[in-house]
């Protein structure tokens, strides 16, 4: 991978792998860190990664960064998200503000399956080669996290 | 086959956009006409989180890098241009070393060479030794020509055709006039032996120093057309360069000690 190939990949993957690593850490600075942490990364692998690989390589270090992030500040942000759902007003239903309610509840792997499934729309051979589970685990993990999601929906559109 | 014990299962993998066009269509048609499993495709399909395109990465300038301006060169393989450079280095110190001693091998011969070209240059440039020897009893003729004016010699050159008498007389006048700067050896000898003026000239000579002659010899090749060779003056004449050529011989041999110890 050559200098223009890199900074192609900053211009193209770049907001992709904020949004992702802004969902899953729900903390704007820490996505920031994972972003350039990454980048920084690939910058130091030019030479051993390809630039079709380059997407995959990214998100695999943002997935590896995001869980240690989470890991070290789950329950704060757990407590943030409950504070969060307590000013929640029923009545005033927003869709992609239930979504994130709901996607906070959901476990760190669990999260990383569904952002990487709806953001970036990969298959579940390539989830499996950036989370390192096998095609089979991601199709049960991530049907698993759906059905929570589905359920929160559900019983949040029955207070409303 | 879509039934209604599979039907979540294909749903979610609706969600996931896992099926093909013609599992959605069977799957549409299993769904329709039924309105809690609408509502249940509908749960499973806001799901789906939806990526917001607004939401932007603010610091892309910082993580862009800038190509170098000159030509990428590989570090890894800086030591094998490392090695190559050394490996040069020594061959070329190696050349000089070798051509040094080479040259100072050369430079001792040479010490010796310019010895001997030395003298030789100086007997052929100067011709000090084989005139004198080979040639002629002309050289110390005209060994006055620097200290007694060499007019008079040349004037007295056609006297040797004249009268005996005449010449007697032009003789006594010219040693007169040569001899008053010569020593009184000269003189006596010039007088016992009767001999031409050049005869004289080259007893004289025989008396004087190397400088002399080297310093008369040159004029004399010049002026002196006489090739006429007389016994006496060829016999004195090789007597003087063959003390010359001894003279020089030691100075060589000097100079050659001096520069062997050099």
């Amino acid at each position: 991978m050559e200098v223009n190939d890199y900074n192609a990949c900053v211009h193209q993957w770049a907001d992709g792998l904020f949004r992702f690593a802004r969902k899953w850490t729900c903390h704007e600075e820490d996505a920031r860190d994972v972003v350039q942490n990454s980048f920084e990364i690939l910058w130091q692998k030019r030479r051993e990664v390809q630039v079709t690989k380059a997407k995959a390589f990214l998100f695999q270090i943002a997935y590896r960064q995001s869980i240690d992030i989470y890991r070290r500040k789950g329950r704060v942000i757990f407590k943030e998200e409950l504070e969060t759902f307590e000013n929640y007003i029923p009545g005033s239903p927003d869709l992609k503000k239930v979504l994130e309610r709901a996607l906070a509840q959901l476990d760190e792997q669990s999260r990383a399956l569904v952002l990487l499934k709806d953001h970036e729309g990969y298959r579940y051979d390539e989830i499996g080669q950036i989370t390192g589970l096998s095609e089979a685990q991601v199709k049960v993990y991530l049907h698993r996290a759906r059905k929570v999601l589905k359920d929160y929906l559900v019983s949040v559109e029955n207070i409303i | 086959m879509i039934n209604w014990e599979n039907y979540e299962e294909y749903m979610m993998m609706l969600a996931d956009g896992e099926l093909s066009p013609s599992e959605t269509d069977e799957l549409k048609t299993f769904v329709k006409g039924n309105k809690e499993l609408e509502q249940e495709m509908a749960y499973w399909m806001a799901t789906r989180i939806v990526p917001d395109a607004r939401e932007v990465f603010s610091g892309k300038e910082n993580l862009l890098k800038k190509a170098p301006a000159g030509r990428i060169v590989n570090m890894r393989q800086l030591w094998v241009y490392g090695i190559a450079a050394g490996i040069l280095f020594l061959l070329f110190a190696g050349l000089l070393k070798w051509k040094g001693n080479s040259e100072v091998h050369d430079t001792s011969v040479v010490i010796a060479k310019p010895d001997t070209t030395h003298v030789q240059t100086q007997a052929s440039a100067t011709p000090r030794v084989t005139p004198l020897v080979a040639a002629s009893p002309i050289t110390p003729v005209t060994v006055h020509t620097t200290k007694t004016p060499l007019k008079k010699i040349v004037a007295h050159a056609p006297v040797k055709k004249l009268l005996p008498e005449e010449q007697k007389e032009n003789t006594t006048n010219n040693m007169a006039t040569v001899e008053k700067p010569k020593t009184d050896a000269a003189q006596i000898a010039v007088k016992q032996e009767m001999p031409t003026k050049q005869e004289t000239v080259v007893q004289k000579q025989d008396d004087k120093n190397e400088e002399s002659i080297q310093h008369v010899e040159q004029p004399l090749v010049k002026t002196e057309p006489d090739n006429v060779e007389k016994p006496g003056r060829s016999i004195l004449s090789r007597l003087s360069a063959f003390s010359y050529t001894i003279s020089m011989r030691q100075k060589f041999s000097t100079v050659s000690c001096t520069l062997s110890k050099v």
